[in-house]
């Protein structure tokens, strides 16, 4: 499967507006990478970019190895979905899946099996000769899919296809867009702006903002180890808690000091807090939900706060809190869940703590390893 | 008073029928979601207490008062599209104020009171900086809070909203249904809010009326319908992951009916025994916790392939295929794992909920619900 | 091999940038000579108003020259008994009014056909159009009688008439398909605010349809600027237009060729100007922000 590497791509619109600026990533053949980001983060002009239908304005594109820049988008042997599907609406789903065979001038025979075959795959046989306007949403992109993967392409190019499907077609289409990607093994780069679609689908996830490349590991590496304050606050299915805070150290502790509450950090970070950060004190602390345990009882390293929302969530509830520094929220059990009005006392996960300085820099960043 | 009442509510458009025949009560201050996937009839059932639909049948009442011919500036209701519907040609303010000078409410309000009530809206929806600028600069979330604004701006006693946060990303769509739970206890406003989203109706609501294709599945509260659901298909549609809702012959046994999964024959608990006499299939709904991975030679270990697997936040969850039927299956031990990998595991029954496979509705020990209308009218208030 | 392989992403590279460059200017190049080439009568009708006669008939054609006016004082001042500028008026006054009513009774059709479901809707909408399916001299005898019977020939009203109920189909179809893009619930929320359909039309409808007003404003307008073939039938001194004026113009006087540009030079520029104004109105997406 061919490996695709981005080198120091950039795409200007005009003078002052860059899309995608310097973008290096490398896909290794086989790998299925999502390009995650907030819309006009230059993900799919990157996208389109690879695909031939915009151009390069710096930089190179390489498919395993070979310049592509200057190839039409027709030869570069790259299968897209659309988010709009992008369907034939005067040929039945039979017509649609067959059209990349035809324009290759395969015999009507083989067509008809391949037809077929992929149907059967995605579980369309019973539509074939229905019009894409016959079709919901799901079955749409299916067809999408159908037509993409029909001439066993060695790569695929998504391009949010799934963003116009209801949320539980989009669970049961993810699920089928990865067993696709376990069978066929493509090489796959799929753009997306949710990061649930992104961790279920992909095996590598690339987050862009800005038209720039933020960081690139699995969704677990950017949960636990966000590069930076965009990343830790775009990725979680909760949002991120962020507190203003300030580090002191008594020479043997480095403590974190969080309103009226002190935070212990571990020697490990302490240790790279003191590298990282000089003179700074003031720093942003920064809280995923998940990591915060409510108490009834004060103690110096818990946040106190006032219950101000609970929202239930079947086995888990998160609770909204207005503390004297700002709203927290935390991720507890719906069984006991404080109420609104409680006053309830924030423990947090020591270890899962992230810091981050004024540039928004993640001082207890780890580089990968 | 500003209850809203559906009392055998019937809409057909041409010779499509949307529903039929829907009893549906949402009592003075309560936030009702009406919750289901796309073309169940939410948005129409919401649509006729605005006025914009009306019923080929049955009446639709606001505070006990029959209003199926009144027209929608006259029925009192605020209400925020799913689109925003913001009019591009006016600035921020002016949508805001734009219900404030409608010509049925002229001389009801002095240009500086107008002026007023539009800073205060602004400011109880944090847009009070943006006023001037014509809506088409706004952002998406900001667009939405104007949206919301401008059907709170009258002060109505009943609030219509329509996937008011769907086309928001993740972190807006979050801080703002804290925003909407917030507001309605502070205001009190008797809300109906029309979602696709299980997570945001079980988040903001006090009551969700979950629909499916036309009919009410169940009404109840939140965690209500999340534990005890009432039907296969809020089983399936309600928490996240929701319940794995699997077909299961049923075969008599010498001590009792036996479950049969894939290969398996899974001997019930007592409880479930008696709920499938005299049946040959059921719904079973399992949620992930009932499932386990276990050694193949473990006892009770059912064979299963893996189907698909994904990562959600910090855990793995897999789908089993077991027979004919997909179970869910979550750890927090991340590992490899491929489609299509021979599994065992094991199925734990003392949770798990049954469901008739023809109805769909849940059996219960002593209760045999009349088919077809389960949960449709409300325990909560009883009709006069 | 190796020093081929080495400069060969170079060369295509700069050759990928040169291609757009090349492709812009051979575009705009092309732009501008389809534009010359039609503002050439424009430059040949404004050049012959200002020559004097001898210029006009010199061969080869004088490209420096003298201005003068004598050829529009000739055409308002010397030239038959009626001043050019009566039909000027008769012009504005009939083209302003038609182009009024065609435009204002239009868009509430249009509006109606757009947004209420009533049965034969369709079939309406295709009557209206058909109303500009056969050509305009095939009612050139009815017409006449019908003016005639109720006395309204040589009269600017009835050409207001006449180029309102041409325009009105034309204006009903353009109009109908701007009104179906406004979304549908801009209206509604309206509707939930307290405003009645009549001021939802007003109030939020037809401010967004602007461009299309603008646009069949300015397409009526042309048509009854330019109508010579009703005009000359149903007007004879006092209503005659000025496309009627100068074709009895060209011929009572022979063609005296100078007069003749002058007095098409205002039969061109208000009409121009009109369209100039109404020009920054045609801009599109209008409706961007409204909903999404």
């Amino acid at each position: 499967m061919p490996r695709i590497e981005f080198d120091r791509v950039t795409k200007r619109y005009t003078a002052d507006t860059t899309a995608v600026d310097a973008l290096s990533l490398t896909v290794e053949d086989g790998l299925f990478l999502c390009i995650l980001g907030p819309s006009g983060c230059g993900k799919s002009s990157s996208l389109r970019m690879l695909a031939g239908l915009e151009s390069i304005t710096e930089g190179e594109i390489r498919v395993d190895g070979r310049r592509i820049n200057e190839l039409e988008a027709g030869t570069r042997d790259f299968a897209m979905v659309f988010e709009n599907y992008a369907l034939y609406p005067h040929l039945d789903v039979q017509g649609n899946l067959a059209m990349p065979l035809i324009a290759r001038r395969m015999p009507r025979r083989r067509i008809a099996e391949r037809v077929a075959e992929v149907a059967r795959t995605l579980r369309i046989t019973e539509h074939l000769r229905k019009r894409p306007r016959q079709l919901s949403g799901g079955q749409r992109q299916r067809v999408g899919l159908g037509r993409a993967i029909i001439r066993d392409t060695r790569t695929f190019l998504m391009d949010e296809p799934l963003g116009h499907l209801e949320a539980y077609l989009r669970v049961q289409l993810r699920s089928e867009i990865r067993r696709l990607h376990e069978r066929l093994g493509a090489t796959t780069v799929y753009i997306t702006h949710d990061q649930e679609e992104a961790a279920a689908v992909s095996d590598r996830i690339a987050v862009m903002s800005d038209g720039r490349l933020q960081q690139l590991g699995t969704l677990l590496a950017l949960i636990d180890n966000p590069v930076n304050r965009f990343v830790a606050e775009f990725i979680g299915d909760l949002p991120i808690v962020i507190l203003p805070a300030a580090l002191s150290s008594d020479g043997l502790t480095t403590v974190l000091a969080v309103g009226e509450s002190r935070l212990p950090l571990t020697p490990e970070q302490a240790h790279r807090l003191n590298g990282a950060t000089g003179d700074r004190r003031a720093v942003d602390l920064g809280i995923r939900p998940r990591d915060v345990a409510l108490h009834a009882e004060p103690a110096p390293d818990r946040i106190a706060a006032t219950v101000s929302v609970t929202e239930p969530q079947g086995d888990a509830t998160v609770i909204i809190a207005e503390s004297p520094i700002g709203r927290i929220s935390a991720r507890v059990p719906s069984h006991g869940a404080p109420k609104a009005g409680d006053a309830v006392h924030a423990a947090i996960e020591i270890e899962r703590l992230h810091v981050f300085d004024g540039d928004g820099r993640n001082l207890l960043h780890r580089e990968a390893g | 008073m500003s209850e809203i009442r559906f009392e055998g509510v019937t809409k057909r458009f041409g010779a499509v029928t949307v529903f039929e025949d829907i009893d549906l009560t949402c009592p003075e201050h309560a936030y009702l979601c009406l919750l289901g996937p796309s073309g169940c009839g939410k948005t129409t059932l919401m649509r006729m207490v605005a006025g914009l639909e009306s019923p080929d049948a049955g009446d639709v009442l606001i505070g006990g008062e029959r209003v199926n011919d009144l027209s929608p500036a006259w029925r009192n209701v605020g209400m925020a599209f799913q689109n925003y519907a913001l009019y591009p040609h006016l600035s921020v303010s002016e949508n805001l104020a734009f219900p404030l000078r409608a010509p049925i409410r002229k001389g009801q309000m002095s240009e500086a009171e107008i002026t007023r009530r539009t800073d205060e809206v602004a400011g109880l929806l944090r847009i009070a900086w943006l006023l001037d600028r014509p809506v088409g600069a706004l952002s998406g979330g900001q667009q939405q809070r104007v949206a919301l604004g401008r059907a709170l701006i009258r002060n109505p006693p009943v609030l219509l909203l329509d996937e008011p946060v769907t086309h928001l990303d993740a972190r807006l769509r979050y801080e703002m249904r804290a925003e909407l739970k917030t507001l309605h206890a502070r205001l009190g406003t008797t809300t109906i809010h029309v979602t696709h989203d299980q997570s945001e109706a079980l988040a903001v609501a006090d009551l969700i009326a979950v629909m499916n294709s036309g009919e009410i599945e169940q009404v109840g509260p939140p965690m209500a319908v999340y534990d005890d659901p009432r039907t296969a298909f809020v089983a399936g549609f309600v928490g996240d992951p929701p319940m794995s809702v699997i077909e299961v012959p049923v075969h008599p046994g010498g001590d009792g009916p036996r479950l049969t999964l894939g290969d398996s024959a899974l001997t019930p608990p007592a409880a479930m025994s008696g709920l499938l006499d005299g049946r040959d299939r059921v719904l079973l709904g399992l949620r992930p916790a009932a499932v386990d991975l276990v050694a193949p030679d473990a006892p009770g270990a059912i064979a299963a392939t893996v189907y698909a697997h994904e990562m959600v936040g910090r855990e793995l969850q897999i789908m089993l295929s077991i027979g004919e039927g997909q179970v869910r299956y979550r750890t927090p031990e991340i590992r490899a794992v491929a489609v299509g990998e021979a599994v065992a595991c094991a199925i734990d029954l003392d949770g798990a909920r049954l469901f008739d496979a023809q109805t769909g509705i849940a059996l219960t020990a002593g209760s045999d619900p009349a088919p077809g209308r389960a949960g449709a009218a409300m325990p909560e208030t009883p009709r006069p | 091999m190796s020093t081929t392989a080495a400069t060969e992403p170079a060369g295509a590279a700069a050759g990928a940038a040169a291609l757009p460059r090349l492709r812009s200017i051979l575009i705009l190049g092309t732009a501008c000579l389809v534009t010359g080439i039609s503002l050439i009568p424009l430059y040949i009708m404004i050049t012959t108003a200002l020559k004097s006669e001898s210029d006009i008939f010199a061969w080869p054609p004088v490209w420096a020259f003298e201005p003068t006016f004598q050829s529009f004082y000739n055409a308002f001042f010397l030239f038959g008994g009626q001043n050019v500028l009566v039909f000027l008026f008769n012009s504005v006054l009939i083209t302003g009014a038609s182009t009024a009513f065609a435009v204002t009774l239009g868009a509430m059709a249009a509006y109606g056909l757009a947004r209420f479901k009533f049965a034969a809707n369709k079939h309406l909408a295709f009557f209206i159009l058909s109303t500009r399916f056969a050509p305009p001299v095939a009612f050139i005898v009815p017409i006449y009688l019908m003016f005639n019977a109720v006395g309204l020939i040589d009269s600017q009203l009835a050409l207001i008439i006449f180029y309102t109920s041409m325009n009105l189909s034309f204006v009903i179809w353009v109009l109908r398909s701007f009104f179906v893009e406004i979304p549908v619930e801009l209206e509604e929320a309206a509707l939930v605010d307290g405003y009645t359909r009549w001021q939802v039309f007003r109030r939020v409808a037809l401010p967004l349809v602007k461009p299309g007003l603008a646009a069949t404003a300015i397409l009526s307008a042309v048509f009854s600027w330019n109508e010579f073939l009703l005009a000359s039938i149903l007007t004879q001194r006092d209503a005659a237009t000025i496309p009627v004026y100068l074709s009895g113009f060209s011929a009572s006087m022979g063609i005296a060729w100078g007069e003749y540009m002058a007095v098409g030079f205002f039969a061109v520029a208000p009409i121009m100007i009109f369209t100039l104004v109404l020009q920054r109105h045609l801009v599109r997406g209008l409706t961007f922000g409204a909903v999404r």
